[in-house]
């Protein structure tokens, strides 16, 4: 959001950490490789929280809908307070929904997170079902190798 | 006056004879310290009790003799001294349950020459206790470890060095005032100064020379990050606290009143070349040691680092000459004492517990230590400087004396390293005991009772010092008026600056952050409630550490620390390192010592250095 | 009983005003910027957010050293004299300013590195060696008008300019002035030297792992801080002021430089900045001070 828009004349501004975070934006589609940052991401995050999924991609996977990489649906994994639809949406349209959020929390209808709490076998089972563990890239064999470097030093 | 003196010497025999039975030797210890501090209270305002031995000897038409006399600013530095020593004892019964070796005879013997060195009245006495303490200190570091065997040796190059110069200053002291007593001769070199003024000016700084070794001044400033990090932990706490202020003692006995009464002319408008020439050197030390202080990994260089550079600002203190840097300095020796103590215990602790003194191998041990912790963050607030602690009020008032001395150099050298206390500081309190506790650490626990106890003695100290500086500044007055400087005796709270409308009151600004702190409190109760996530839930990213194989080890940010600073400091320190010239004089002795054995093997040799010392001798002789 | 009261009333005063500079200092840059910006009182409603939202602590002395931080400058605020008033009565001495600051920062260093964040420890580490960069020339500059007052009392030297504006040290010693405007704009943490914040980098470094009431009291403790810190530029180079609203405009001004060079810089890396800090402003504080010793 460029100062062309400018979103801080409504008091919203981008923050570095999740920890600072009160709305997550999830802007385009959502590969598996993402989907877990995501999670980690919005689980980081502090109550109340919001999320706002950001174009097609997030509600139906948009041109990435038979990907065999990409989640078509980001609110079976977590809960979504409102999407902006568009390929890509206009920046209006992206403040609008701020906007709308806003009022959506003033008038609590916006309460997505707790329903993530209600429902965390849910949305934990939708997680593993796509997601892997994967081997860690610095794995146990590297440490120990490492370490019988420094010894040998 | 007598008892206090003998008493170390029979416990330190004792302690030779039970050495084998910890369970004797250090309560022992500890009942010994205990009677030394409370005689040395009864000492207190009696500064008439002096003892000589005389000899039939004679030299420069002074006879000489032993005296031992209770002097005002030596009674200051030993009841100080022994009031922390008493501490470290009690620390050492719990520290000493693991260790194999047994340092308590040695350390006896150390606190007998402390003694001396502090009740010397004359410079025979001084020196031999000089020498006592160097030779004991050797031993104490060593203490049976073969690692520590180079460094001891080192340590003890340079104190025989010190020794060396400083018996040849006190010769020349005695052939030029035909006084051995400490306050008859610095009377006597400010009436002969002027008519020998080379040989003079050499007794200074020979005398100097000695007394900067002792105290790590800027070209000695290695010795102590190399002694501190193999000695035993406990000693070394001792060592760096109160073994450091030998050097400090005699130049404000000695030195300052001499230079103080002596009308040299002035540079600049403001001091004179001796000034300048101390007050550099500090300044330098300071500096310096600010610098190297930033660059350490391992804890107990770091600190030893930061001694040298406190050491220096109590150089700068009387470098001033003025009477608030004069008190400023000497207060600071009393204040870095107790926070150096401090400091050493919770790191001897933090040793005693986990067995390593690498700041980024450690991490996260406030979990599992607290109340070391709290020791430690107080020991660097009141080593900062910063005020409701300790150390400010003593940093404060050399500041104000170098400001209304126009000294700016100094000054702005003096604030440099002290912002850069900070920095050191602060790297050591997050890498030990801040961030990630690592997995090896998990179940430690924290230190027993006896160690835990003295830790919380010091930080009542420090707190108290620090809001009620007259604590200190009460005893140092009254025996500064008794050595006869025209003081006003310090008021419990206040303390004076050396500038206009500069009282400032310790319990006030006390009182004041209190104050603050409510105010934060309050803002902190309003607002909601927290609750407590897991050390490792941190924003990475989005990224999960452990599935990149990062454990908590690896998840500190504490290896180098200050990269680019270091960066910005490493082609000027390569320059100026001192350790790698000590280390080409010690080449040249080994060649040279080599030489005049190889002449010694050949029996020609012999006779020719024969010649050549009795040739030294004659003219030696004849030139006096 | 009056003096507690006193305390509160200053402690709340700081701030209050420090949150409305903030809030202007926004919109000011906005404007810079070609942009509307957010409401003045936006700063306040942000404060109230954050202290309205359930926030999350990894240990004590995260909250130990959050609710120090704002202690420390809160205390530093009570001893800067403000248009003559101080909230006890002392003599304002400028060291113990500087060094009751250091207590606030250190309070804020030790709550962030407690989180774990290597992002937060190396913001810290940063911000150290920052601090290292502009305490010693904005100390030379200090020392200049200290030595020619003979005093360290903040509050004498402030009266020392009473009368006209040709009085001011501003006018004065204007050297000076521009190193210590340089210096403040490093004490403040604004661009060009913000490396220890550094959004796109470490992930505005210190403040990661803050939420909710701890990025609400590091928030006050700006506030608190740039409070404390124009009005010890105000006291000292632009004489005080008789009343409280002179001299808050008067600290208004130097916030408003700090905002404008804020709006257009971009980042130094921080041995850059240190470096300029020890060539730049240091060398002009010490051509200042040299003329005034001799």
């Amino acid at each position: 959001m460029t100062s062309r828009w400018d979103v801080e004349r409504f008091g919203i501004g981008p923050m570095a950490t999740p920890r600072q975070a009160d709305v997550l934006l999830v802007t385009g589609y959502v590969s598996l490789k993402t989907l877990k940052r995501i999670i980690r991401t919005y689980e980081q995050m502090p109550e109340p929280k919001w999320v706002l999924a950001f174009g097609s991609c997030t509600v139906n996977g948009g041109i990435y809908w038979d990907s065999y990489n990409t989640i078509t649906n980001l609110a079976e994994y977590i809960p979504v307070d409102i999407t902006v639809s568009g390929c890509m949406p206009r920046p209006e349209a992206v403040m609008d929904a701020l906007q709308t959020l806003m009022k959506m929390i003033q008038s609590g209808e916006a309460g997505a997170y707790k329903k993530y709490k209600e429902n965390y076998e849910y949305y934990k089972a939708n997680q593993d079902r796509v997601l892997r563990k994967t081997y860690p890239i610095l794995g146990e064999k590297l440490i120990q190798n490492e370490e019988a470097a420094t010894s040998i030093e | 006056m007598v008892e206090i003196f003998i008493i170390p010497l029979v416990t330190a025999f004792l302690l030779a004879i039970f050495i084998r039975n910890k369970k004797v030797v250090w309560p022992l210890f500890l009942i010994s310290n205990l009677y030394i501090l409370l005689k040395l209270w009864t000492l207190f305002g009696k500064w008439e009790i002096e003892k000589t031995i005389y000899t039939n000897y004679e030299l420069f038409g002074a006879k000489l003799s032993f005296t031992l006399s209770n002097n005002p600013l030596g009674w200051y530095f030993a009841f100080f001294s022994a009031v922390i020593t008493l501490v470290i004892s009690v620390f050492s019964l719990g520290f000493n349950q693991k260790t194999k070796e047994n340092v308590a005879p040695i350390w006896m013997l150390i606190i007998f020459s402390n003694l001396g060195i502090f009740f010397a009245a004359d410079w025979i006495t001084f020196f031999m206790m000089w020498e006592l303490m160097g030779w004991t200190s050797f031993f104490a570091i060593t203490n049976g470890r073969d690692k520590a065997l180079n460094e001891a040796k080192y340590y003890l190059v340079l104190s025989l060095l010190g020794a060396s110069s400083m018996l040849i200053g006190i010769i020349l002291l005695g052939a030029l005032t035909g006084s051995f007593e400490i306050f008859a001769s610095a009377y006597g070199l400010v009436q002969v100064f002027y008519s020998e003024k080379a040989l003079s000016i050499a007794a200074i700084m020979l005398l100097l020379f000695a007394f900067f070794i002792k105290s790590a001044i800027f070209p000695f400033y290695m010795w102590p990050s190399k002694v501190y990090a193999v000695g035993p932990e406990d000693y070394i706490t001792f060592m760096s606290s109160v073994m450091i202020k030998y050097g400090i003692y005699p130049i404000a006995m000695f030195i300052v009143p001499v230079v103080g009464s002596l009308d040299l002319p002035k540079i600049l408008n403001t001091a004179n070349w001796i000034q300048y020439f101390v007050g550099y050197l500090g300044a330098i030390s300071a500096v310096l040691g600010t610098i190297l202080a930033i660059f350490q990994t391992d804890m107990k260089k770091l600190f030893a680092y930061s001694s040298v550079a406190n050491m220096g600002y109590i150089l700068l203190g009387f470098a001033s000459m003025n009477i608030v840097g004069f008190e400023g300095a000497l207060f600071h020796a009393v204040n870095h004492m107790v926070l150096k103590a401090a400091i050493f215990l919770t790191l001897a602790a933090v040793i005693f517990r986990t067995g390593e003194s690498e700041m980024h191998k450690l991490g996260g041990l406030v979990y599992r230590m607290p109340i070391t912790f709290l020791t430690f963050l107080l020991g660097i607030i009141a080593a900062a400087g910063i005020p409701p602690l300790n150390g400010f009020g003593s940093k404060w008032m050399i500041i104000q004396a170098l400001m209304s001395q126009k000294m700016i150099i100094f000054a702005i050298a003096m604030i440099f390293a002290s912002t850069g206390a900070f920095m050191y500081l602060f790297r050591a309190l997050a890498s030990i005991f801040l961030g990630q506790l690592p997995d090896r650490f998990k179940d430690i626990k924290e230190v027993p009772l006896t160690m835990l106890i003295p830790m919380i003695i010091m930080m009542i100290g420090m707190l108290l010092i620090g809001v009620v500086p007259g604590v200190v500044m009460k005893p140092l007055t009254t025996a500064l008026r008794a050595v006869g400087y025209n003081v006003n005796i310090a008021s419990w709270t206040s303390l004076e600056g050396a500038l206009k409308n500069s009282t400032i009151d310790l319990t006030l600004v006390f009182l004041i952050f209190l104050g603050g702190f409510v105010i934060s409190a309050i803002m902190y109760i309003l607002g909601n409630k927290s609750e407590t996530v897991p050390q490792e839930d941190n924003y990475t990213g989005g990224e999960y550490p452990e599935e990149w194989g990062v454990n908590a080890d690896r998840f500190n940010y504490s290896y180098s620390f200050y990269q680019p600073f270091k960066e910005m400091f490493e082609p000027l320190l390569e320059k100026i390192s001192i350790d790698e010239f000590f280390a080409s004089i010690g080449r040249n002795f080994e060649y040279m010592s080599a030489t005049v054995q190889g002449l010694f093997r050949r029996g020609e040799g012999a006779v020719l250095l024969f010649s050549i010392g009795v040739l030294l001798l004659i003219l030696g002789g004849w030139i006096i | 009983m009056i003096e507690i009261l006193r305390v509160f009333l200053f402690g709340f005063f700081a701030i209050f005003i420090g949150l409305f500079f903030m809030g202007i200092g926004r919109k000011i840059i906005a404007r810079i910027q070609l942009r509307l910006g957010p409401p003045f009182y936006q700063a306040f409603l942000d404060v109230g957010k954050l202290f309205s939202r359930k926030s999350i602590t990894h240990n004590f002395v995260m909250d130990l050293g959050m609710v120090m931080s704002l202690a420390g400058l809160v205390a530093t605020m009570l001893f800067v004299p403000i248009a003559g008033h101080t909230a006890i009565k002392t003599s304002s001495n400028l060291i113990v300013i500087m060094y009751l600051m250091a207590i606030g920062y250190l309070g804020m260093a030790m709550a962030v590195a407690a989180s774990g964040n290597p992002n937060a420890t190396i913001g810290v580490s940063r911000a150290l060696t920052m601090m290292l960069g502009y305490e010693v020339p904005f100390f030379t500059v200090m020392l200049g008008l200290i030595i020619i007052n003979g005093t360290s009392s903040l509050e004498l030297i402030a009266n020392s300019q009473a009368g006209s504006i040709l009085n001011w040290n501003m006018i004065k010693f204007p050297l000076g002035f521009i190193a210590a405007e340089i210096a403040l704009q490093a004490m403040m943490g604004e661009k060009p030297f913000d490396a220890m914040i550094a959004p796109a980098e470490i992930a505005s470094g210190p403040m990661v792992e803050l939420s909710g009431k701890y990025l609400g009291l590091a928030f006050l403790t700006h506030a608190v801080s740039i409070f404390v810190e124009t009005a010890i530029i105000v006291n000292l180079f632009m004489g005080g002021a008789s009343n409280i609203f002179t001299f808050v405009l008067k600290q208004f001004e130097i916030y408003l430089i700090t905002v404008i060079i804020e709006a257009v810089f971009p980042r130094f890396k921080i041995e850059q900045a240190v470096k300029f800090l020890w060539t730049v402003p240091m060398s002009i504080a010490l051509l200042q001070l040299v003329l005034i010793v001799f």
